[in-house]
């Protein structure tokens, strides 16, 4: 089970944030692994975001391109590279977007889990795997 | 020769409406197709991550665009915050 927190307004620019922390491995040298704290984010559609020095860190390759809309509806391309995430006892193959923004975890990720949250400061955030709904 | 970076938008999307999307069938509305951009070569599936890793071991080298068919981009980026903090395009090259 991964475990996280929501966090204040002071804590973080975004309100009531549910946060994790998760491990991202580059995957040719799969010792260069960083954590990174990421903002659940259910409105995002695909797995994780990571800013450019993450990625860096990482040293991971871009392996392409990717179009997403915005929430102003607008549609923009984003660099998406190859990682692999330590999630719920399982490495786990994931395209990654290169975003400036904090991390966010998105529903492609939590796909196929419980996540539950309690929607108050300091509140518990969970994400459980349940094998059953794959 | 390899495509460039910036080129694989305008070289992926031609190559999605020219040669793949007149072969997509309407059940196929919602899948993702995944290019190479340098070969043609591509993989289709509703679970993109997939798809990009099969081509992805297939052609170790491509570089890739990607297609949601019928939709206008592959994924939605809900968060509000996010939109003033991108990178400009200017230094993905």
């Amino acid at each position: 089970m991964i475990r996280g927190s929501v966090h204040s307004w002071e804590e973080s620019p975004i309100t009531g944030a549910p946060r994790v922390s998760i491990t991202v491995a580059n995957i040719e040298e799969s010792v260069r692994t960083i954590t990174v704290s990421a903002v659940v984010d259910t409105a995002f559609t695909a797995h994780l975001t990571l800013p450019n020095a993450s990625i860096r860190e990482l040293g991971l390759t871009q392996r392409g391109e990717q179009p997403a809309v915005l929430a102003s509806g607008e549609v923009e391309h984003f660099a998406v590279y190859a990682g692999m995430m330590y999630w719920n006892g399982q490495n786990r193959l994931i395209p990654i977007f290169e975003s400036n923004s904090e991390p966010l975890l998105g529903m492609a990720m939590l796909w196929g889990s419980r996540l539950t949250v309690d929607a108050w400061e300091g509140g518990d955030v969970t994400i459980e795997g349940v094998p059953e709904s794959e | 020769m390899a495509v460039k970076k910036k080129d694989a938008a305008t070289i992926g999307r031609e190559i999605y409406e020219t040669r793949i999307l007149p072969r997509m069938k309407p059940e196929d509305k919602g899948k993702v197709v995944v290019i190479d951009v340098n070969s043609g070569d591509y993989e289709i599936g509703y679970d993109d991550a997939a798809a990009m890793f099969s081509l992805l071991e297939r052609r170790p080298d491509a570089f890739t665009w990607s297609e949601r068919v019928g939709y206008p981009a592959v994924h939605r980026m809900g968060f509000a915050f996010t939109r003033h903090l991108l990178d400009s395009d200017d230094d993905k090259g």
